[in-house]
C-alpha cells in the first residue's frame, strides 16, 4: 500500500529542464531509504506550468515543488517525505503578492483556469490505459456505441463544440456534413500539425491524455460511420508520437481499437503519419495532400473534405483539442458541456500564455473570460512591473488586441470582431519594450517564409508586406509607406486561396489599427517609441553621470567610444552601430550610457560634409 | 437533379451544363474574364486569382475558375473593385518577373502576364530579392527554362502529370523562394533524369516564357508567326498540330485540337519535323543513273521524262503485269487514291501495295467486317475514361508515343487496369497494371484461353505450367467484358503475326464483346503512318477505293516484276529486285541512295496540302502552309505529271476536284 504518490510532471517542457534526471535521482533516494513501497512515482503528462518545471507534487497532501533539480531529491525526500518539513526554497511563491503557496490550486495560475480538455493532464501517467479508463475514459465511447450515428451528431451539435484549430466551425455541422456525403469509406483525420511557433497544447494534449484523442476519433468514427482514422503529427514531436503509439497498442490489447470494438460491432483502426513541419500543413486540404504523399499544399474548396477528402472518400479533420474534448461531452452529455462558456462559443479553451508575462505556460480557460483575467490573474500580470501594451492572440496570423480591449472576452466572435482571432490558442503578452511595428514584422518573417507559393497574393504579397516592414523598422519608411502597407495587407487577406494568406496580414492589420501612431512615429518622425528598432536609435554618455571606467570603450566593436579614464567618454554619432554593447558595459549604478530615439534628420537636415556624403551626424 | 442551372452573368441570364465553372460559364455565353494561370485544358488551380469576380450576397469576390455555377447565382465580371484588384494581382506578379526583358523576349505580344499588365495599366514594382536560379538551363536538346520568368501557375507540372503521365516538375521551395524544378528523390535533377520524354506540352502551356523551345530566340516573335493547321505524321495517330512559320521557315510546331479530341502530342511531333528542317542543306535532286550506274543530276523535266520513258519501255516489252507501284505512308489520301488511279487505270497494273503489315490489313478488315462500314476503333477520348485497356505487342513509346501517353494517364489518373504483354517497365509502378509478359511473343495462347472461357466456360487453357491460372484466366476474362474495356494493337504483333494470330485475335475481340455490330473497342496500330488513309483509297492490290475488294493477300512483289515506281522508302527487300528498275519519287532530303534509277525529290510533309486518316478513323487537314517556292513538286502533281506523259487526260486543277471525284465512289458495306 502506498502511502504516497508523487507526480513529476514528463511533458517535453519539464523533462527538457531535468524531469527525467530528477525522477532517477528519486528512484535512487527513495531506495537509500526504502521508501521505495511506500511512495509511487508517477511520470505524468503537461500540468501547463512549464516555466516552473520540472514540477514535484507529492499527494494525497498536494503540495507543489517547483523548479525541481536532481540535486534538489535528496533533502525533499529526507526534509519532506521524512521529516515532514516543507523545504521552502522549491515552493512557489506567488510574483505579485510575494507569498508563497503550497497547494497546486491555491495558485492563482490554477485557481482561475478552468480544465476539462486537459482534465487528465498532469494526473494520469499517460502510458497507462487503465489509469485513463478510471477516470472516466471510454464511457464516452461506449454512450455514443449506443447511439444511432446522427444521435452522435445530435449531441455534439447540442453541445455547441465548435473548432479548436482556429477558424471555430461548428463541429457537428462539419459532422452532419460528412454522415450525409455518400460513399461507404469515410475517414476521420486529427489534425495534429501544430504550426504555430509557441503554441503547444496540442502536444501536450498528446503527450498528457493520449487516449482522450482516440476515443475522440473512435467517437467521431461512429458518429460519420468511419472506420479508419489518421492522426496526422509533425515529426518534431517525438514524445507525443512515442506516448500515442503507447496508447494505440494498449487500446488494441484492450479491444478497444481493431474489430467489433467493446461487443458493438463497431471497427476502427488508427494510423499515425508524422508530417515534416511546414505550417501550411495544418490547413486541412494540405494536410490531407500531404497524407495522400503529395506536397503538402492547400487545394481550392469547395469540394470540402466533409465531401471529397482523403483519397477523396468523405472525411472529417479535427483538431486534437475538439477530439479531446468529445469524450466528455459524449459522458457527461451536451448540456453540461454548454454550461460552460458563452452564447455563441461553448465550452473551454486552452492557450500557451508566453511574453512578458510572470507566470507563463498552457493555461485552459472557459470561453468568455476577459483577457484582463488571463494576463493578470493567471499570468500573474506584467513582469519587472512594466505597463501591457497589447496581446497578442491567435498564433502567426492572430492579430494584437491593445489595453483598451483588455475587458473583451474570449470567444471566437468577439476575437474575430477585434481584428484577432482565437487560433489555435498563442497568446504572447507584450509590454511597453516591444515595437508593434517590430512585431508585425517579426510575424510576417515568419508567414512569408511559410507561404506555400501557390497563389500570388500570399507567395509576393507577403513578401513585399515584410520588404515594407523592413524598410520602416530600419528608417528607410516612407509617408506613403503605411497607406500601401495597408492596402496590401487587405489584399492578401481577401485574395489568398486558402487560410494561411487570408489571416497572415492580422498582426499587421491590427497593429495598424491599434498602434498606428507606432507607424507614423517610425515612417514621419523616424523615430521608434519603444526603442527597438536599432537603425532609429541614438546611443549617447551622459558626461554628468559617466565616472570615465572605459568599459564600454572595451565593449565597443567598432571603436566608436572615445575618452580618457576618469574623464566623460563620448560616442562618435557616425561609427556608432547601434549595437548596444556600451548601454550593456555600463555599471547599473552608474547608468550614464543613455539609448533615444528622437528621430533621424530630414533630407533637407542633412548637411552635406567635406568628403560630400550626406551622414546623419 | 436538373441538368443544367440559370445564372445571371453581368444582368444577362444564362444556362449552362451543371458543374460548368463561372469562368467556363461565362467564356461559352461570350463574356470574358481575365485569367493568368487557367488553362481550358487542365484542372484550374485557382493560383494566380485573376479571374476573381462578384457573386451578389458574397462578402468577397471569388475566383470564377475552380467555383462551379449554381442555380440563381447572380454574376458580375466587371467592376471598379474588380479592376482594381485584377491590377494589384498583375502588379505583384510583376515583381517577380523580369519585365525589363520583355523588350527583347520571344513572347512578347502573346505573353499572358504582359497582356494582363497592358489591360490593367499597372505600374511596374521593384523586383523582388528570390533565391531560385537567374541562369537559363537547358540541360536537354530540346528545351530550356528560364525559371526567373515563371510565375508558378502550375500548368506545366499539371499537364506533365496529366497529359504526358510523367512527374518530370515539382513545386518546390516556399514563400517568394517558390520554384518549379525538375525533381526526383528529393532533389533537383536534369530534365531527362526526371523523366522527361520531352513532349514539349509544358512549353505549349507556359503563359510566359519560363518554358520555351531550343534556340527560340530570335527565331522570330510569337506575333510575327505564321499558323497553319496540319497533321503530325510520325505515326497512324495522326495527331493535329499547328505548324508556326517565320519568313517561310518552320519555327516550331504545337499541338492543336479542335473540341472533343485529343490535344497533345509527343516529342517528334513538337520536335520532329524541325530537326527535319534542320538538315535543310541539300534541298533536293533529281537523278538519274548513266550506264556506269553513277546518279547524274538532271533537270526535273527531264528526270520525269526519263520516268515515264522507262516505265513505259517496261510494259511494253513485259506487259503491264511487270509494274509495280509502291504507296508510302506519308501519302495523303488524295494522293493515295491519285496514285492507285495512275496503276489501274494508266499503267494498267494491279501491282499496287505500301508498306503496311499484311496482319494489320487482315485485322482491319476482318473487324470492319463485324462492326460495320465506318465504324472506327477508339479514340483517345474513349481511352482516358477506360476500365481495361489490353495493350498487345510492344513498342509504343517509340512507335507511338501519345498512345503510351494515354494509356499512361488512363493508368495513373483514371480508373483504367492496364494489361500488358510486353515485359514491364519502371513507368508500370505507378500503374494499377497486371503484367500478362508471359504471353509476351506467344499472345494466341492468351487471346485463345479468353475466348475458349468466354464463349465454351472452358477455364482449361493448359497455361497453368507457364505460370497462368484459371482464377488469372476468369479475371482477365472478367476485365475484358467490362463496357469501357479496350484492346491496343502495337506493330510489333503485326509485324510478325500470322493469318493463325489475327484469327484468334479476331475472334477474342468478339468473345469479350469488344467488337460487334456497330461497336468497335480494338485500335489497331500500323508502323505506317496513313495506313487507314490508304487502304480506304485504295492504296493496296487488294481493295479499290471504298474497300471494294479487288484481289487477294498476297505478294505485290512477284518474280517477274522489272519496273518499280516508289514512293518514299522501299517496304520491301531490295535484294529481292535487284534487277527491277526503280523510279523513286520522295519528300526525304537526303542524298539519294543507290537503290534507285531514277531520283525525284518532291516537296515535304509540311508543304503538302491533303487529308489524312488516323487509326481510330479521323480524317483531318494537312495545309500547305507556305508557298512552295523550293521549285520542288508535290507528290500528287508528280503522280499526274507521269499520267500525262502516259497519254491520260486527267484535267486537276487543284486537289478539290480529286476530293469531288473521289467522293463519287462507291464504298463497300
Amino acid at each position: 500500500m502506498y502511502e504516497r504518490h508523487i507526480l513529476i510532471c514528463a511533458g517535453t517542457g519539464c523533462i527538457s529542464s531535468g524531469a527525467d534526471k530528477v525522477q532517477e535521482a528519486l528512484i535512487k533516494s527513495l531506495q537509500e531509504h526504502n521508501l521505495q513501497d511506500k511512495v509511487r512515482i508517477i511520470m505524468s503528462g503537461c500540468h501547463g506550468f512549464c516555466e516552473k518545471g520540472p514540477l514535484f507534487i507529492v499527494f494525497p497532501e498536494d503540495v507543489f515543488y517547483c523548479g525541481v533539480q536532481a540535486e534538489d531529491v535528496p533533502e525533499l525526500v529526507e526534509e519532506y517525505l521524512i521529516k515532514g518539513n516543507m523545504v521552502e526554497r522549491l515552493l512557489y511563491k506567488d510574483p505579485v503578492s510575494e507569498e508563497i503557496v503550497i497547494n497546486h490550486d491555491k495558485i492563482m495560475f490554477y485557481s482561475k483556469q478552468q480544465r476539462l480538455a486537459l482534465r487528465n493532464c498532469g494526473v494520469i501517467d499517460p502510458e497507462n490505459i487503465d489509469e485513463y479508463i478510471i477516470r472516466g475514459g471510454y464511457l464516452g465511447l461506449k454512450n455514443a456505441l449506443k447511439m444511432e450515428p446522427s444521435e452522435v451528431v445530435e449531441e455534439i451539435k447540442s453541445s455547441g463544440l465548435r473548432g479548436r484549430g482556429g477558424a471555430g466551425f461548428p463541429t457537428g455541422m462539419k459532422w452532419q456534413f460528412c454522415l450525409s456525403s455518400e460513399g461507404a469509406k469515410k475517414y476521420v483525420v486529427c489534425n495534429a500539425d501544430e504550426g504555430d511557433p509557441g503554441a503547444f497544447m496540442d502536444r501536450s494534449l498528446l503527450e498528457g491524455d493520449p487516449h482522450a484523442v482516440l476515443e475522440g476519433m473512435m467517437i467521431t468514427g461512429q458518429a460519420i460511420n468511419a472506420d479508419e482514422g489518421y492522426i496526422y503529427v509533425r515529426s518534431e514531436y517525438p514524445l507525443a508520437i512515442q506516448r500515442l503509439r503507447t496508447a494505440i497498442r494498449q487500446a488494441e490489447e484492450y479491444g478497444m481499437l481493431g474489430e467489433n470494438i467493446l461487443g458493438f460491432g463497431f471497427n476502427f483502426k488508427v494510423k499515425i503519419k508524422e508530417g515534416a513541419g511546414a505550417f501550411v500543413c495544418g490547413e486541412e486540404t494540405a494536410l490531407l495532400a500531404s497524407i495522400e504523399g503529395r506536397r503538402g499544399v492547400p487545394r481550392h474548396r469547395p469540394p470540402f473534405p466533409a465531401v471529397e477528402g482523403l483519397w477523396n472518400k468523405p472525411t472529417v479533420i479535427n483538431n486534437v483539442e475538439t477530439l479531446a474534448n468529445v469524450p466528455l461531452i459524449l459522458r457527461r452529455g451536451a448540456e453540461q458541456f454548454a454550461s460552460v462558456g458563452t452564447e455563441g462559443s461553448k465550452g473551454t479553451k486552452v492557450f500557451a500564455l508566453t511574453g512578458k508575462v510572470n507566470n507563463t505556460g498552457l493555461v485552459e480557460v472557459p470561453m468568455g473570460i476577459t483577457i484582463r483575467e488571463v494576463v493578470f490573474d493567471i499570468g500573474g500580470g506584467i513582469r519587472f512591473g512594466k505597463k501591457f501594451k497589447a496581446a497578442q492572440i491567435g498564433g502567426p496570423s492572430g492579430g494584437c488586441i491593445p489595453e483598451e480591449h483588455l475587458d473583451l472576452p474570449i470567444d471566437f466572435d468577439s476575437l474575430t470582431a477585434a481584428g484577432a482571432m482565437m487560433g489555435s490558442g498563442g497568446l504572447v503578452v507584450v509590454d511597453e519594450d516591444t515595437c508593434m511595428v517590430d512585431l508585425a514584422r517579426y510575424f510576417l518573417s515568419f508567414t512569408k517564409k511559410e507561404s506555400c507559393g501557390q497563389c500570388i497574393p500570399c507567395r509576393i504579397g507577403t513578401n513585399q508586406m515584410y520588404d515594407i516592414l523592413e524598410d520602416i523598422t530600419e528608417g528607410r519608411g516612407k509617408p506613403e509607406d503605411v497607406a500601401l502597407l495597408e492596402e496590401l495587407a487587405t489584399a492578401v487577406k481577401k485574395g489568398s486561396m486558402c487560410g494561411l494568406g487570408q489571416t497572415a496580414p492580422n498582426p499587421v492589420l491590427t497593429t495598424l489599427r491599434y498602434f498606428r501612431d507606432e507607424y507614423e512615429a517610425h515612417v514621419n518622425e523616424k523615430r521608434c517609441p519603444a526603442l527597438v528598432c536599432k537603425p532609429l536609435l541614438q546611443y549617447y554618455i551622459d558626461a554628468e553621470k559617466c565616472i570615465g571606467c572605459q568599459r564600454c570603450i572595451k565593449a565597443c566593436p567598432v571603436d566608436a567610444i572615445t575618452g580618457e579614464k576618469k574623464q566623460p567618454h563620448e560616442i562618435d554619432q557616425e561609427l556608432c552601430t547601434q549595437c548596444s554593447a556600451c548601454f550593456d558595459a555600463c555599471p547599473k549604478k552608474v547608468s550614464a550610457v543613455v539609448v533615444v530615439s528622437e528621430g533621424l534628420k530630414t533630407e533637407e537636415e542633412v548637411e552635406v560634409c567635406e568628403e560630400g556624403c550626406k551622414c546623419q551626424s | 437533379m436538373k441538368k443544367t442551372v440559370s445564372l445571371t452573368i453581368n444582368g444577362a441570364k444564362i444556362f449552362v451544363d451543371r458543374g460548368t465553372t463561372i469562368l467556363e460559364a461565362a467564356r461559352q455565353n461570350g463574356i470574358e474574364i481575365p485569367t493568368l494561370c487557367y488553362h481550358p485544358a487542365l484542372k484550374p488551380l485557382g493560383h494566380c486569382r485573376v479571374c476573381i469576380v462578384e457573386i451578389e450576397g458574397m462578402e468577397k469576390p471569388v475566383t470564377s475558375c475552380d467555383n462551379p455555377a449554381t442555380e440563381g447565382m447572380v454574376v458580375s465580371t466587371e467592376s471598379e473593385l474588380l479592376e482594381e484588384k485584377r491590377k494589384q494581382l498583375t502588379e505583384l506578379a510583376l515583381a517577380t518577373h523580369p519585365y525589363k526583358d520583355c523588350l527583347t523576349c520571344t513572347r512578347t505580344g502573346t505573353c499572358e502576364l504582359q497582356d494582363s499588365a497592358y489591360r490593367y495599366g499597372c505600374a511596374l514594382p521593384e523586383q523582388l530579392e528570390r533565391d531560385i536560379p537567374a541562369v537559363k538551363t537547358a540541360d536537354n536538346p530540346y528545351l530550356s527554362r528560364d525559371e526567373e520568368k515563371c510565375i508558378i501557375c502550375g500548368r506545366c507540372v499539371q499537364v506533365c502529370r496529366t497529359g504526358a503521365g510523367r512527374f518530370v516538375y515539382s513545386i518546390v521551395g516556399s514563400g517568394v523562394d517558390t520554384r518549379v524544378a525538375p525533381w526526383r528523390s528529393g532533389r533537383e535533377v536534369s530534365m531527362e533524369d526526371a523523366g522527361c520524354i520531352f513532349c514539349g506540352q509544358c512549353i505549349d502551356v507556359c503563359p510566359v516564357a519560363a518554358l520555351s523551345e531550343v534556340d527560340r530566340e530570335k527565331g522570330g516573335r510569337e506575333w510575327e508567326l505564321v499558323t497553319y493547321p496540319g497533321i503530325c505524321l510520325h505515326c497512324s495517330l495522326g495527331c493535329p498540330t499547328s505548324r508556326h512559320y517565320s519568313n517561310g521557315r518552320l519555327v516550331k510546331t504545337t499541338a492543336s485540337a479542335s473540341k472533343g479530341e485529343h490535344k497533345w502530342l509527343c516529342r517528334k511531333g513538337k520536335f520532329g519535323l524541325n530537326e527535319d528542317a534542320g538538315e535543310e542543306n541539300i534541298t533536293g535532286s533529281f537523278t538519274v543513273k548513266d550506264e556506269d550506274g553513277v546518279n547524274q543530276n538532271v533537270e526535273l523535266k527531264d528526270a520525269l521524262k526519263a520516268a515515264s520513258e522507262s516505265l513505259k519501255l517496261i510494259k511494253d516489252s513485259h506487259g503491264a503485269g511487270a509494274l509495280a507501284v509502291f504507296a508510302s505512308g506519308q501519302l495523303s489520301n488524295e494522293e493515295s487514291y491519285l496514285l492507285q488511279k495512275l496503276a489501274r487505270n494508266v499503267l494498267e497494273t494491279d501491282n499496287i501495295n505500301f508498306g503496311a503489315e499484311p496482319a494489320w490489313v487482315e485485322a482491319f478488315t476482318a473487324i470492319r467486317a463485324i462492326a460495320g462500314a465506318g465504324i472506327n476503333g477508339p479514340g483517345f477520348n474513349q481511352l482516358e475514361r477506360a476500365e481495361t485497356i489490353l495493350i498487345v505487342g510492344s513498342g509504343l513509346e517509340e512507335s507511338h508515343p501519345v498512345a503510351e501517353m494515354i494509356i499512361n494517364r488512363a493508368g495513373r489518373f483514371g480508373c483504367a487496369r492496364v494489361l500488358k504483354t510486353s515485359p514491364p517497365t519502371e513507368d508500370d509502378y505507378f500503374w494499377q497494371h497486371m503484367d500478362l509478359s508471359i504471353f509476351y511473343g506467344r499472345e494466341t495462347l492468351l487471346f485463345s484461353a479468353i475466348s475458349d472461357y468466354l464463349e465454351a466456360g472452358s477455364v482449361e487453357s493448359g497455361l497453368e505450367e507457364i505460370g497462368f491460372t484459371a482464377e488469372d484466366l476468369r479475371t482477365i476474362s472478367g476485365l475484358m467484358l467490362k463496357e469501357k474495356s479496350y484492346t491496343i494493337v502495337s506493330p510489333t504483333f503485326f509485324k510478325e503475326a500470322g493469318p493463325g494470330e489475327v484469327d484468334a485475335l479476331v475472334k477474342m475481340a468478339r468473345a469479350t464483346g469488344q467488337v460487334a455490330p456497330g461497336k468497335n473497342n480494338i485500335l489497331l496500330l500500323s508502323g505506317y503512318s496513313n495506313a487507314t488513309g490508304i487502304l480506304a483509297t485504295g492504296g493496296t492490290s487488294y481493295f479499290g477505293p471504298g474497300y471494294i475488294r479487288q484481289g487477294d493477300i498476297d505478294d505485290t512483289l512477284q518474280n517477274q516484276v522489272k519496273g518499280i515506281l516508289l514512293f518514299g522508302s522501299p517496304p520491301f527487300d531490295p535484294e529481292k529486285v535487284k534487277d527491277a528498275f526503280i523510279v523513286r519519287v520522295s519528300g526525304d532530303r537526303k542524298e539519294p541512295g543507290q537503290e534507285a534509277n531514277i531520283n525525284i525529290t518532291t516537296a515535304g510533309h509540311d508543304q503538302k496540302e491533303g487529308h489524312f486518316t488516323n487509326a481510330a478513323g479521323q480524317t483531318r487537314l494537312n495545309d500547305t502552309a507556305v508557298t512552295n517556292n523550293t521549285g520542288l513538286l508535290n507528290d500528287w502533281q508528280v503522280i499526274c505529271e507521269l499520267a500525262s506523259s502516259f497519254g491520260a487526260k486527267w484535267s486537276y486543277a487543284s486537289l478539290d476536284q480529286v476530293r469531288e471525284e473521289m467522293a463519287s465512289q462507291p464504298v463497300a458495306d
